[in-house]
């Protein structure tokens, strides 16, 4: 048992982008950013879940003991005189390119292009791929930890990681939840639905979509 | 085929309302002579013609789908629908030489309202040549059984290949030049086969392969055993799998279900881990003379 | 087998184990390593059984299939003691002259011994082989002696007298004192000091803490771990005993491949039998220590050797890696404290206790101490597994211990630390083996794999490999990893086709910042690292690509 557990977590002072910031330990970066209304951008965060640092572009640059580095905002925990800056040229290198990578993925996503517009990203710098998913996770973790169902779940690694529903469970859950399609970024989340659906389902999968 | 038997080929013509239904029925009234092989369905615009439509009128039966609509940028409606029926066709070709049906089989032209002597052209052209293709499947080998299941195939990937063309095939710019060169390019290409080709070859495979799934030999009691030995430790999860995976070679979906609820973990981190890795494999592999 | 209740009946046992053994008898040693038994050992060790039956030798002569012994290159190894005569390319045919000739007639088979390629010049004895003769083999030297299957064998060679030493003779504090002063530093890639690991972990808040094995060694090229495990697991086990002592945890887990039967295997035996001769379990040797260990098997994926997704692994989820803003040794698996260090630092340890770190701190450079398994492999004359004192220099390894490049070709370079290392070009060689020089020099020494590249290699086509391998094994769920590798992958690809544009280079260069930067773990975050050191050592060849002239190498073609 750690001391104090019990006891109400300890304030403490950090710095964001020169704003003194109060925040009780064991917070994360971007908690305490988002209490001061200090804006970092995220993808893969939601309140409801439990912070994933997939997306990284979060990413911040912190300052401890003397020591520089770069870490996601969502992760890190805080400490007392903890300094931290949202944008300098190296944060907002990484999250250009970031955003470069998923454009090339899903050019049409709105969550995207408004950040590119911020960062001068630009779409056409690499060459199309043809998933549009950007593997945020969000669905899977939505299912998993709000619903609790596992409908979804991600298959595969690497650069080939996709999502991918359970059909057997996605024939009794989702089509009366869906909660997690307006979740998605892009629109594969649907494109996973149906195309599990046209797999599993037996009757004619065409009427059961309009129907919805 | 019995003898005294001639072919007469079913067309079936979605043509739009404004241009080439008008054209058509010019021909008509102007009685310019064409076969009579093409039924007629009149829609409001060529953009109303889905790829569900295509593929229900040859699995009812017909031997030929055409579509005419009116000329690029003539489009009678604000959203120039004739560009979506332009690119819903370039797809739909595509799917059809994956399926082996061929691709000629269906014709997309524009016609407009004064042009009747064309429409009659283009049908005296279009219908000899299915004619001298023949009936669906013939000329490409196969047979009636076989042709059912592909179409069937493609018609359940149908929602999913709607939405990809929207969101990943998508030309921005509404020219004639910008469709054809994005469509014969190598881009789409490999898009197409990525995102549709590769789903859909998977379907067609593992729908075959369903029926020999069923039949190959699993022997449960030991399967049985292992899970029991490990049951409701859900942090086995790994060790088991592999001890199935090593004494069965593959990992049946029922075999997925049971680890999932025998160690209480959710069937898709089950899915995540034997996909993770090239270790396990969910089909029954042919084995390989090491053994 | 009653049970060691006490360091006194240990040594009692350990008397008599040697007591029953004649130092001058005969006793061969066939090499039953990976590489040995991939060149159909198997049947020498038929042949020799028939052969010692036949002459109904079985009680005056010992026969013993080992571990590796390291010469990779020159398998089937045959090494008759006491003479320590060494017999390399044995074929079955071979067995009943070698029976007769060597074992019973003590005469040397002149065929039979190592001959070097250029100078003609024989060497019979072990100690006097090239390969073995520049090598200090503190750690594997013992593979030779023992049967990995036997516990005897283990104790026949001093086995198990440092933890002995460590549960009667020290607290657990002074034991972490002595790793510690013998800056001892892991051997698995990432160089830190496993005495402050150590520290951490028994410093961390908790009751319940966890030592881990790490057996996976992932890395392309190296397979020393796997020749030392599987050849004297009981080494390694030990280490891990006396570390746990050192700690103060009382379970351990041993994480390895499993697409190695004999490796899990000799693993399993060795639990077993420690457990039998009371050396693991409760109140091990009477002390009151008690200590459990678990074996784990991956999933064959080469993200799951990163420590904290190694750990995922062993409760039973995806191995995925998080960041490590907690250290792994402060809230491991379950969130305990949980420390993990490499198969051959661990077999460092009794080293360390039995001789002190004085002795041990007495090879090795300033910032790395003692000795290092590396495995050489590629365009090599003499692949296997050595093992040098940290200092050496990697000509030194290359050219006296390796022979050299076969077909006469020119050394290109060396490449460390399979696909999150670098390069060394020749002209730097005479860098010494060592964590921080090598480091400094962009190609850290990783795990101990070296690949050697000699003139004829394409550099761009070597990391178009390594790209695609870590595409393939990285978990995927950070952006910069997943997608950076993906671009970078096929940026590669296209300039080793031919087909690079201006600006690919900067474009590469750009990317690996990112990738370097912001990635979840070290996987990302040193997968542009071959690509680095090869820009900053052979940007010639990607120039050449790109303005489409062919490439150095493609020109001698």
């Amino acid at each position: 048992m750690i001391m104090g557990e019990h006891k109400k977590k300890s304030e403490i002072i950090v710095q964001i982008d020169g704003k003194e910031v109060k925040a009780s330990e064991g917070m994360t970066v971007l908690e305490a950013a988002q209490s001061a209304d200090i804006f970092i951008p995220t993808l893969c965060f939601h309140e409801k879940l439990e912070p994933y640092g997939g997306c990284r572009i979060c990413t911040v640059e912190v300052e401890v003991r003397g020591w520089t580095k770069l870490v996601a905002a969502c992760l890190y925990p805080l400490e007392q005189d903890l300094v931290v800056r949202t944008r300098s040229e190296k944060v907002d290198k990484i999250r250009k390119m970031i955003l470069e990578f998923l454009l090339a993925h899903a050019p049409n996503s709105p969550q995207l292009l408004e950040l590119a517009q911020e960062y001068g990203a630009d779409k056409d710098r690499f060459e199309k791929e043809s998933s549009f998913c950007i593997v945020c996770g969000i669905c899977v973790r939505y299912c998993a930890e709000v619903k609790k169902k596992n409908a979804v779940g991600f298959v595969d690694c690497g650069a080939r990681r996709e999502i991918s529903f359970i059909p057997e469970i996605a024939l009794t859950e989702c089509i009366d939840c869906k909660e997690c399609f307006p979740l998605c970024p892009t629109s594969y989340l649907q494109a996973a639905f149906v195309l599990t659906e046209s797999q599993a389902f037996p009757e004619d999968s065409s009427q059961t979509a309009l129907m919805k | 085929m019995a003898a005294g038997y001639i072919f007469e080929p079913r067309i079936l013509g979605f043509l739009c309302n404004w241009c080439c239904y008008a054209g058509a029925d010019l021909a008509g009234v102007s009685r310019f002579q064409y076969p009579p092989n093409i039924r007629v369905i009149r829609v409001m615009c060529s953009g109303r013609v889905d790829l569900a439509h295509i593929f229900r009128a040859f699995a009812t039966g017909q031997d030929a789908v055409f579509i005419g609509g009116c000329h690029l940028n003539d489009c009678h409606y604000v959203t120039h629908g004739n560009y979506d029926a332009l690119g819903m066709v370039y797809i739909c070709k595509k799917l059809m030489e994956h399926i082996g049906l061929n691709p000629e089989r269906l014709r997309l032209e524009w016609v407009s309202a004064g042009e009747g002597i064309n429409f009659a052209n283009i049908m005296n052209e279009f219908i000899p040549r299915i004619e001298k293709l023949g009936p669906l499947g013939q000329s490409e080998g196969m047979d009636e059984h076989e042709l059912k299941f592909k179409l069937e195939a493609v018609t359940k990937l149908i929602p999913y290949i709607k939405l990809v063309l929207s969101e990943r095939l998508r030309v921005p710019d509404r020219s004639e030049e910008a469709y054809n060169k994005f469509f014969t390019g190598e881009e789409f290409n490999r898009l197409f086969n990525e995102l549709i080709g590769d789903k859909l070859a998977l379907y067609l495979n593992v729908s075959a392969r369903n029926q020999n799934v069923r039949t190959a030999a699993v022997d449960n009691d030991k399967i049985d055993r292992i899970i029991n030995k490990h049951q409701g430790k859900a942090s086995s999860l790994v060790q088991v799998l592999l001890e199935i995976q090593h004494e069965n070679h593959w990992i049946p979906h029922e075999v997925l279900d049971k680890v999932s609820k025998k160690l209480d973990v959710p069937l898709s981190r089950v899915m995540q881990i034997v996909t993770f890795h090239k270790t396990f494999s969910l089909i029954p592999e042919r084995r390989l003379c090491q053994e | 087998m009653p049970r060691i209740n006490s360091a006194a009946e240990l040594e009692e046992l350990r008397k008599g184990v040697l007591s029953g053994r004649d130092p001058d008898k005969p006793s061969i040693a066939i090499c039953a390593g990976m590489d040995c038994f991939s060149l159909d050992n198997g049947r020498i060790i038929s042949a020799f059984e028939e052969e010692v039956s036949k002459k109904d030798l079985k009680t005056k002569v010992d026969l013993r299939a080992t571990g590796c012994h390291g010469y990779c290159e020159k398998g089937p190894m045959v090494v008759i003691y006491p003479e320590e005569i060494c017999y390399v390319v044995v074929t079955p045919e071979d067995v009943p002259e070698i029976v007769s000739q060597t074992v019973l007639g003590k005469k040397v088979i002149d065929r039979l011994i190592y001959a070097d390629p250029d100078t003609g010049e024989k060497a019979a004895h072990q100690s006097q082989v090239p390969f073995y003769k520049n090598q200090m083999r503190h750690i594997i030297g013992n593979n030779s002696k023992i049967d990995p299957k036997s516990i005897d064998d283990y104790l026949a060679v001093g086995g198990y007298s440092a933890l002995s030493k460590s549960l009667f003779e020290m607290s657990p504090e002074q034991v972490l004192e002595e790793i510690k002063k013998a800056n001892l530093r892991g051997r698995g890639g990432g160089g830190f000091p496993a005495g402050r690991k150590w520290e951490t972990a028994r410093n961390a808040p908790g009751k319940e803490k966890y030592v881990i094995v790490n057996a996976h060694e992932g890395e392309v090229g190296a397979f020393m771990d796997r020749a030392l495990f599987t050849g004297n697991p009981h080494s390694v086990l030990e280490g891990l005993i006396i570390g746990a002592y050192a700690i103060g945890s009382h379970q351990g887990f041993i994480y390895t491949r499993h697409d190695t039967p004999p490796l899990k295997n000799h693993i399993d035996i060795a639990l077993a039998k420690a457990e039998e001769y009371g050396l693991l379990g409760e109140n091990i040797l009477g002390s009151g220590f008690n200590f459990n260990v678990e074996v784990h098997l991956d999933i064959g994926i080469f993200v799951s050797g990163e420590s904290s997704a190694l750990m995922r692994s062993i409760e039973g989820n995806p191995p995925e890696p998080r960041p490590k803003y907690i250290r792994t040794s402060v809230s491991g698996i379950w969130g305990k404290p949980s420390d993990l260090n490499n198969v051959e630092t661990w077999a460092n340890v009794p080293l360390i206790i039995n001789k002190g770190s004085e002795w041990y701190t007495s090879t090795g450079t300033e910032g790395s101490k003692g000795t290092k398994l590396v495995s050489l492999s590629g365009n090599i004359i003499n692949s296997g597994v050595a093992e040098v004192p940290f200092g050496t220099s990697i000509r030194e390894i290359i050219y006296d211990i390796g022979g050299g490049i076969p077909n006469g070709k020119k050394l290109k370079a060396v490449h460390f630390g399979g696909p999150m290392g670098g390069s060394i070009p020749e002209s730097l060689i005479d860098t010494p083996l060592d964590f921080d020089e090598l480091a400094k020099l962009g190609a850290p020494i990783g795990a101990g794999s070296m690949l050697v590249l000699d003139e004829d290699t394409s550099m761009v086509d070597v990391i178009r490999y390594f790209l695609d391998f870590l595409s393939n094994e990285s978990c995927g769920k950070c952006v910069p990893c997943r997608e950076g590798i993906r671009q970078m992958l096929k940026i590669v690809t296209n300039i080793s086709d031919g087909k690079g544009r201006e600006g690919d280079i900067e474009l590469l260069e750009e990317i690996s910042e990112v990738t370097g930067a912001a990635s979840l773990c070290a996987l990302g975050k040193s997968a542009s690292d071959p690509l680095l050191s090869t820009l900053r050592y052979f940007r010639d060849e990607y120039e050449a690509n790109i303005a489409k002239v062919k490439s150095p190498a493609e020109k001698r073609e």
